[in-house]
């Protein structure tokens, strides 16, 4: 292969894994936005998510209906999480929080453990045949059902946070919770519906992933790392941003691990998000954003 | 205090004895090990708790320290030497890092110190020839103590525990020192501290590599202790340990660093033996993951601050210590008709304190300021009002550099502070108050007011550590009870700031910012949630200030009261001046009156 | 004449500062009243603590329900809805948007139709805001921005329609602008509870009026009386009556 095609190829990987952290990352902005936790266990919704797929198909059910079954699961567990664990601690301090859901995701983890065991589960691909050629790379099609079901996942999500009133409310807790209140929104219960979603787009992420790489009770924190780079990069506040962030965090990530080293994979993508940070640090310094919690405008 | 030395005195025996008394039964290598990472969650204490700094990558410290240690001894380097060169390094690395990103808020330095974990991790994994890639490193030379060498568990136990326990006299000393009520302040509020003098960024920074250097300490110990080193004990997921450890513990209670440590360590090993024997099968990692994750939530959804509060209950053990009630002296610093603090702080009559020239600040669509100018002479109380929208705070914020302008100069005495960072400009004298109180809840009142005396004492980190700094907070002491005494809340210095009555938190910031010695101070709606009589107080109050030479800015809602109490008056109204002048030109100008009754008609074009 | 609401010694505090400290009122249906005082008097906080964003001591009732200790996501569909001090609207969301979540708590009750006619009544009222209905709020002048907090605040179908400074920060432009609004309103018989320090503007619109000080009611009576009364502008300047321009 030469260079560009390598390059390609890079890039190639790097969408794919970009639209899984996406997914990871969207959940995270959803979490965060609505409750204001930093969701440490994002990425045991992936996990919990894979696991119970290939559990459902090994007991029988076709593949679609183990896929959604897995997804609407993972939706549930995620709001039970918040009813259970989060909503009762909400008065506490965000580090406080941020403890709950380290705990959540040791809790879960270990779960997983016990019901899953440590050994890698594999789901079929969604569909046969030989990878496909997009522009100078060879794709295999699991890929690129990963890419499409995503690209359908967010516009579902696009339409209901745009068109339906619900998704609206959901928006309007993030944006301005007294508002909310003030029309008559249950802030509380949009909580739950956040996780919820969160739990969906984890759960989705970590059935789409599976056939690609193996599915194992640990997967994941790091899957959930990488999710919240993205996340965190834009602010944790815009949901487009953070889909684009999370793609180039990919991007960066499969050239830096293809043309650099596959063995500095990691400390490339997270030394890009030092980097990253370090310099909105100093552009911070510059521009004179003060440490102010509230700038009061009178 | 009394209970506490006991407590501390059995626990040290207890510490001495243990090995004799565990010989045979239990091996003594996993109170070696409680002890290193003790270390570890130490400064992790001190630094999330005290500093309110998360940190998820304190494992990296620890290994750094740890290969420092490793590679630097492999190639001949004396033990002795490389174990501060550990401490040194790791803490060098953690300044670096911490420094830059402290500008942030919370969850980027969360963030950022996994990153750098997992930076690090990934690097000691790959830099073969360095640090021996996954396999490692073995055959580390032992410490040693001219020819007999430092080898084995009991050795270990007591040198770990030896240096554990000063490394908590160290931490102690810190907390208890000015350091320490800085920490604090910039923990409860960053913008109050930093209109005092105090550069959250630099304490942070600071913080971090104190911690770095306790992991750095526990890694190098760790390597002379096993004489191997590999990778895995170094791994993100053993920083997430660290920090379930602190905050079982209490994450804002030193001794809980030692409790949740041990309670975890210990629980570890109970659950690896007990289990397998309980359930029968090899399942006791997946029950050890899921143990702690529970344990953990309903500590902390139950009890937020930890284990050890409950602990020191039990043991009868008092919070914190009071400062000796003996130091409060009730001295007279203000003698009728005397001036206050330094000579260097009197300004000549008629000076130009404050001059402010265009200012306008922008948000987005909004001017909440336009074309503001004045100045203010010294010795002069001089306030703001109008009605409200009309822009006061956002003057003073603009003034103090909480905000920055967006067109405009500001100058105290003749020199351009425009675009200084808050902390800056309050070194340059200038003290404010802020519209809601905003005391350092956790300290006494007293300590506030010392807070207040940061800038003008100076026993740094190392002093403090080694408690060198008594002396100068014993003299801080009776200086700060002389501004309660000023502003006549002396009676409750001991008492914890949060507990206050709300007249009380106003006189406390007061008195706060009197303390750093400012030449003009900024009150901002001083006498708003008070009592009438609490009000004719606060008039007695700035007045005896302005005689002390501190010139007074004032911004109010009260016109009454401003009317009795101010030099001269600027209103403001949608953003601009509307009149300026004494008391009585303001009262009767009509400008003046439209401001506040309203206009329906476009009389003044505005 | 019934009274829609009644308000009887009530209390409430934001943590430290007891912000209202006994407050007696009542609206009737068709009314438009006003409280008027300095700032810091606890205008805002009573609004709040009637809306239920802020907790409070007292006895309150709205149409025979008691209010005290309902939260505001309670008290909107009993039929009060609150327009909130610096207007608090979802700044990031459309003109629409903000229309459509102003009736939130009707979705499900009320059918779409009737919903969209509402939003159409709003743009009728507030043509200016038809032509941005697709913007974000926060790009709005602070005029506009009023009128589609007040247009959000009665897409609820309120019966009593609240409202916190609606000419706080307005240039006296667009302030009359508000006022004519308010006219209409008070026109089409909607009962309104008005906060406002501009005493002038609040006395022209209101039928009846209560001045706040200290977190009491120091002065009440029809606005007609109170436009008169120099103790009005004591309150607010502190001190003596003058016998000045403005009376």
């Amino acid at each position: 292969m030469t260079l560009s095609q390598q390059i390609a190829q890079f890039i190639a990987s790097g969408v794919v894994n970009g639209t899984i952290y996406a997914l990871l990352g969207l959940g995270l902005v959803a979490i965060h936005s609505v409750t204001r936790v930093v969701n440490v266990a994002q990425g045991e919704f992936a996990a919990f998510g894979a696991l119970l797929a290939v559990t459902l198909m090994a007991w029988g059910q076709p593949l679609w209906l183990a896929l959604a079954s897995a997804v609407v699961a993972a939706a549930a567990l995620g709001g039970l999480i918040h009813r259970v664990a989060i909503l009762p601690a909400r008065q506490a301090s965000a580090l406080v929080l941020l403890i709950i859901t380290i705990a959540i995701h040791l809790a879960l983890k270990g779960t997983l453990l016990l019901l899953w065991g440590t050994s890698p589960y594999v789901l079929p691909a969604f569909s046969a045949g030989p990878p496909v050629r997009v522009f100078s790379a060879f794709v295999n099609r699991q890929s690129l059902w990963v890419i499409a079901i995503t690209l359908a996942a967010l516009i579902v999500l696009f339409l209901f946070f745009t068109r339906t009133i619900r998704g609206k409310s959901l928006r309007a807790c993030a944006v301005n919770p007294t508002a909310a209140r003030l029309v008559g929104i249950r802030v509380e219960r949009m909580g739950t519906l956040a996780w919820a979603i969160a739990g969906a787009l984890g759960g989705l992420a970590g059935v789409l992933i599976t056939p690609l790489t193996f599915a194992t009770y640990d997967m994941g924190l790091i899957l959930g790392l990488k999710g919240f780079v993205g996340a965190v990069v834009v602010g944790m506040a815009s949901y487009p941003w953070t889909v684009l962030a999370c793609l180039a965090f990919g991007i960066v990530e499969a050239l830096g691990a293809g043309l650099i080293s596959s063995n500095y994979r990691d400390a490339i993508a997270f030394g890009v998000l030092i980097a990253v940070l370090l310099w909105r640090a100093l552009a911070a310094l510059r521009v004179g954003l003060i440490i102010s919690e509230e700038a009061a405008q009178e | 205090m009394r209970r506490a030395r006991a407590w501390t005195a059995l626990f040290m025996a207890a510490l001495v004895v243990l090995p004799f008394l565990i010989q045979g039964r239990l091996s003594l290598s996993i109170f070696v090990f409680i002890g290193l990472y003790s270390l570890i969650v130490l400064g992790l204490t001190l630094l999330a708790g005290h500093a309110g700094q998360v940190s998820l990558g304190q494992a990296a410290f620890y290994g750094l320290g740890a290969y420092i240690s490793a590679i630097t001894t492999l190639r001949g380097l004396d033990p002795w030497i490389a174990l501060p060169l550990s401490v040194g390094g790791s803490a060098l690395v953690a300044f670096l890092i911490g420094a830059p990103i402290f500008v942030l808020r919370g969850h980027y330095l969360v963030l950022g110190t996994l990153g750098f974990n997992i930076v690090a991790d990934v690097f000691i994994r790959n830099l073969q020839h360095l640090t021996g890639g996954p396999t490692g490193l073995t055959g580390i030379p032992p410490l040693h103590i001219g020819q007999s060498v430092i080898a084995g568990d009991r050795a270990y136990y007591y040198l770990t525990w030896g240096l554990l326990l000063a490394g908590y006299w160290l931490c102690r000393n810190l907390i208890h020192s000015r350091i320490g009520r800085a920490l604090v302040a910039i923990r409860s509020s960053e913008v109050a501290a930093a209109s005092l003098g105090i550069n959250p960024a630099y304490y942070k920074g600071r913080m971090l590599a104190l911690s770095a250097g306790l992991a750095g300490l526990a890694g190098a110990l760790y390597v002379h202790y096993l004489s191997f080193v590999s990778p895995s004990p170094f791994a993100f997921t053993f920083s997430i340990d660290l920090l379930v450890m602190s905050v079982l513990g209490g994450i804002y209670h030193l001794p809980g660093a030692v409790l949740g440590t041990g309670i975890l360590t210990a629980l570890r090993e109970v659950l690896r033996t007990v289990m397998p024997r309980l359930l029968g099968t090899g399942a006791s990692a997946e029950y050890e993951i899921i143990v702690f994750g529970l344990l953990l939530a309903v500590v902390v959804i139950l009890s937020p601050s930890g284990v050890w509060p409950g602990v020191a209950a039990l043991l009868r053990i008092g919070g914190r210590d009071e400062p000796a009630k003996s130091a409060i002296i009730a001295r007279e610093i203000f003698p009728a008709g005397g001036t206050t603090s330094d000579p260097q702080h009197e300004t000549a009559a008629q000076e130009v304190v404050l001059e402010v020239d265009q200012l306008q600040k922008r948000f987005g669509g909004l001017l909440a300021v336009h074309n503001l100018s004045f100045s203010v002479r010294a010795g002069e109380v001089y306030a703001i009002i109008g009605p409200n929208g009309a822009g006061k705070t956002t003057a003073f914020n603009l003034i103090s550099g909480v905000l920055r302008p967006t067109r405009g100069v500001v100058r105290l005495r003749g020199a351009v502070v425009t675009h200084l960072p808050p902390y800056r400009i309050a070194a340059l004298g200038v003290g404010r108050t802020f519209q809601t109180p905003k005391v350092f809840g956790d300290l006494t009142v007293l300590e506030n007011v010392m807070v207040g005396l940061h800038r003008r004492t100076g026993a740094e980190f190392f002093w403090a550590m080694l408690g060198l700094g008594r002396r100068e907070d014993v003299r801080s002491q009776s200086e700060a009870a002389g501004y309660l005494q000023l502003v006549g809340i002396l009676d409750r210095a001991n008492e914890r700031a949060a507990t206050l009555p709300f007249g009380a938190l106003r006189l406390l910031e007061i008195a706060r910012a009197l303390a750093a010695g400012p030449r003009l101070l900024l009150l901002d709606e001083p006498a708003s949630g008070l009592t009438s009589s609490e009000r004719a107080a606060l008039v007695r109050l700035i007045r005896r200030v302005c005689e002390a030479g501190v010139t007074v800015m004032l911004v109010e809602h009260d016109v009454a009261m401003v009317m009795g109490v101010a030099d001269r008056i600027l209103v403001l109204n949608y953003g601009e001046q509307v009149a300026e002048g004494t008391p009585a030109e303001v009262r009767a100008d009509p400008r003046v009156i439209a401001a506040y009754l309203g206009e329906t008609t476009a009389e003044e074009a505005s | 004449m019934t009274a829609l609401l009644q308000v009887e010694h009530l209390a409430a505090s934001y943590g430290r500062v007891q912000a209202v400290r006994d407050v007696t009122l009542q609206v009737n249906e068709d009314e438009v009243v006003a409280i008027i005082g300095p700032n810091g008097a606890g205008k805002s906080s009573l609004l709040n603590a009637i809306a239920g964003l802020l907790p409070s001591r007292g006895a309150m009732t709205f149409a025979g329900t008691p209010l005290v200790g309902r939260p505001a996501e309670d008290t909107v569909r009993l039929g009060l809805s609150l327009v909130p001090e610096r207007r608090q609207l979802f700044a990031s969301m459309s003109v629409n948007d903000n229309l459509l979540l102003g009736a939130y708590h009707r979705f499900g009750r009320a059918l779409g139709p009737a919903i969209q006619q509402d939003v159409d009544a709003a743009y009728a009222l507030f043509p200016l805001l038809r032509e941005r209905r697709g913007h974000p709020a926060g790009t709005l002048s602070g005029g506009m921005q009023q009128m589609l907090a007040i247009g959000r605040g009665l897409m609820a179908r309120p019966r009593l329609l609240l409202m916190d400074e609606p000419l706080l920060g307005l240039a006296p432009l667009v302030i009359n602008e508000i006022l004519r609004v308010l006219a209409d309103l008070r026109r089409r018989a909607q009962a309104l509870l008005i906060v406002e320090q501009n005493a002038k503007a609040a006395l022209g619109i209101a039928d009846r009026a209560y001045v706040m000080e200290g977190g009491r009611i120091v002065l009440q009576g029809t606005s007609a009386a109170l436009a008169r009364d120099p103790n009005v502008q004591a309150a607010y300047l502190g001190g003596h009556v003058e016998a000045g321009p403005e009376g």
